[in-house]
């Protein structure tokens, strides 16, 4: 059959005589393929990136990958009972988790279903998961310590609230143990917690839900979990839906410390999904936009300013390096996305140094903004110290005399690096540090064996505890945070006290053994 | 004839058919169209900045924003169709083929005046205003470029050649001497 062109100009004719818009959005469209947790539908030209849709069988997937003629779909549950030819239906919803403070010691995987054995959580406040992080308008930049408990990192790398500190560091270097117990440290300090756990074994996770359990830690934290079994997408959402929460309390004007356990496992999870959807592979077949990835989501971290509610949210991303490699992919990445890291050495964790950190390679860019007046003051020449030590140890290992000078730097660094030791779940007070500070500034603990840092350490711990239950002079230094030379001054008799104790036991053993 | 150049054409008729079954002013519409033309020609990348961004929704909106205030709704139509059957890249050919619907109806004669450099609107308007006197109609004439002609200008009118450039007297010259030696 032959149409005549003057028949089809009659049709444009009226066509452009008569033409009404017609918003004519197609609302669904059909699965054409189907595997490893990933669909191909075809005919939703409409679809917005993150937007829910929801299958024939009533599970719901993420619009994730955009092409020309196709939609690339991440399913989120059920997945094997999704058949080829199956409808997709749009939402025009992005996806959204519910949040609430109901959510606090509560165990849930990312789209808050829950994995402890307390019922299903009913919230009304919904929120989107993918959000833009806050503008230059709404911050302020970190001025406020985060208190971890943990004199090493209180003292020399200080983390600030609103602060982005990576925790790096081989597998078995006490990652892990060192956020939880950052975690358990905020009890009672107005902060909320949120772990999230991210290709973890789930015997890992009962164990640190457990650990906080015991220190009564759980009630101020959420525990948003994707273990290895579950599917790569439930792993590429879980740092968003705690980020989400996060940002929950955030709104309320709270502090809030967020824990990513960890983000090595995020960016495998988003290599899969982005190879399973056809994308161009980069380096180490990892998407080109995995630095975005991680960037838009820890930029979503922030210090906010008085007019905007004044709350923050501290994230410690953590990574897992392969036989402490800092320079690949992944590593380098955060690296450079965060405001400092914590570096993890195996060799120092099998030595028996806890927590192993390499002073040399860790930094915290915020730096003494984020220390109260008392600790700025006692630190001193800490690192300095640390530093002319390492130094002078290479040294002192290839042997021969060393002078007097160098000795004396040597061993005072050996008994820095022993008071710094710190046992998984003795947490310290910032006060306590303030004290255990001004023995290592005023070089008291030169005077003892290095055998004897630890027994010191503890005695000193309980004598000002102790002190701190009933005299009036301590609670100035709990209270202003601030330290006096006066006090400066009682507290150096007291330690001098303690010393001369252990001096006393000293001359002791020397008597006995001549 | 391509595909294309016979799309351009049954557009271009149906939207004149348009105007003449609505009895529109022809004259309005020319004004828009070379309007449009000059626009669209000036500048290619805005051209095609402007078609690629523009959505069913926002084709009024965008026209009287850029181009032309209170623009006729059969002109938005023309380009949603356009939209709509993904033939919006031969709106500019449209154009084009619309001009000579407009220029037949309106009785305008349409010239083209060839010259080694380009003319100014005043020259251009002089000489129009000459060929409108001595014909009696109304005239067009669209300036070209063509160095061949050495110097002087040439107009092509329907079926009307005023040639008074150097190369056609060279060549008349050339034609004078061959003739000449002939002779002998």
């Amino acid at each position: 059959m032959k149409i005549k062109i003057s028949e089809i100009t009659k049709i444009i004719q009226s066509r452009i005589a008569n033409y009404q818009f017609k918003n004519q959005k197609p609302t669904s469209g059909k699965v054409i393929s189907v595997s490893d947790g990933v669909a191909i539908v075809k005919g939703l030209q409409d679809a917005r990136y993150f937007e829910a849709l929801v299958f024939a069988n009533g599970s719901t997937g993420l619009a994730f990958s955009l092409e020309v003629d196709y939609v690339g779909v991440i399913i989120l549950d059920h997945q094997n009972d999704i058949k080829e030819g199956d409808q997709v239906q749009k939402t025009d919803h992005i996806i959204s988790i519910s949040v609430g403070s109901h959510f606090l010691g509560r165990v849930i995987d990312p789209l808050c279903k829950p994995l402890d054995d307390k019922p299903l959580i009913q919230s009304k406040q919904m929120e989107i998961i993918e959000k833009i992080a806050p503008g230059v308008i709404e911050r302020e930049s970190v001025n406020q310590p985060l208190e971890t408990g943990i004199l090493a990192i209180d003292s020399l790398l200080p983390i600030g609230k609103g602060q982005r500190e990576l925790i790096i560091g081989d597998s078995q270097t006490g990652k892990t143990t060192l956020t939880v117990d950052t975690i358990i440290n905020q009890k009672g300090k107005n902060v909320v917690c949120v772990y999230v756990s991210i290709g973890q074994k789930t015997s890992s996770v009962l164990e640190v839900v457990h650990k906080l359990k015991e220190n009564n830690a759980l009630n101020h934290t959420i525990i948003v979990v994707a273990s290895a079994f579950q599917s790569e997408a439930m792993r590429f959402l879980a740092p968003f839906a705690g980020m989400t929460h996060a940002e929950f309390f955030l709104q309320q004007g709270k502090d809030v410390l967020i824990v990513f356990d960890d983000l090595s496992k995020h960016a495998v999870a988003y290599r899969g999904l982005s190879l399973l959807l056809r994308r161009t592979p980069g380096r180490q077949a990892y998407p080109g936009d995995i630095f975005y990835l991680h960037s838009r989501l820890l930029e979503r971290s922030v210090k906010l300013n008085a007019q905007h509610g004044g709350g923050s949210i501290t994230a410690l991303p953590i990574i897992e390096t392969q036989l402490d490699d800092l320079t690949a992919y992944i590593p380098t990445n955060v690296i450079s996305i965060t405001d400092g890291q914590i570096f993890l050495l195996h060799e120092l964790f099998n030595l028996g140094f806890k927590p192993a950190i390499d002073y040399g390679l860790s930094v915290s860019r915020v730096g003494s903004t984020a220390q109260i007046s008392a600790i700025k003051k006692t630190v001193g020449s800490l690192k300095l110290d640390l530093a002319s030590y390492k130094e002078l140890q290479v040294f002192a290992q290839l042997g021969g005399n060393l002078d007097s000078q160098t000795q004396i730097i040597l061993n005072h660094g050996q008994r820095i690096v022993e008071i710094l030791k710190q046992r998984e779940g003795k947490l310290l007070t910032q006060w306590m540090m303030v004290i255990i500070l001004l023995a290592i500034k005023k070089k008291l603990i030169d005077q003892l064996q290095i055998n004897q840092i630890a027994a010191f350490k503890k005695e000193l711990i309980n004598h000002f505890q102790h002190l701190s239950q009933k005299n009036g002079w301590i609670q100035e230094l709990i209270k202003t945070k601030i330290i006096s030379h006066e006090l400066e001054v009682k507290i150096l008799k007291d330690l001098n006290k303690i010393i001369d104790k252990f001096n006393f036991l000293n001359d002791k053993s020397d008597h006995s053994k001549g | 004839m391509s595909k294309n150049l016979e799309w351009v054409e049954i557009y271009a008729h149906s939207f004149f058919l348009l105007c003449q079954e609505k009895k529109l002013n022809f004259k309005n519409y020319l004004q828009i169209n070379t309007y449009l033309i000059n626009i669209l020609t000036k500048d290619k990348n805005l051209f095609w900045n402007w078609i690629q961004q523009l959505d069913h929704g926002q084709v009024k909106k965008e026209l009287e924003l850029i181009f032309i205030d209170n623009i006729d709704q059969y002109w938005i139509n023309l380009i949603n169709v356009l939209i709509t059957d993904f033939k919006i890249d031969l709106f500019l050919p449209i154009l084009f083929s619309l001009e000579k619907f407009f220029f037949q109806k309106l009785g305008i004669k349409v010239g083209y005046l060839y010259s080694v450099f380009a003319l100014s609107q005043e020259q251009l308007d002089k000489i129009t205003s000459k060929f409108v006197q001595k014909l009696g109609c109304p005239v067009k004439l669209i300036s070209k470029l063509d160095k061949s002609l050495l110097a002087g200008v040439k107009i092509e009118l329907n079926d009307w050649i005023f040639d008074n450039s150097l190369q056609k007297k060279l060549i008349d010259l050339k034609k004078k001497f061959v003739l000449k030696q002939k002779n002998y």
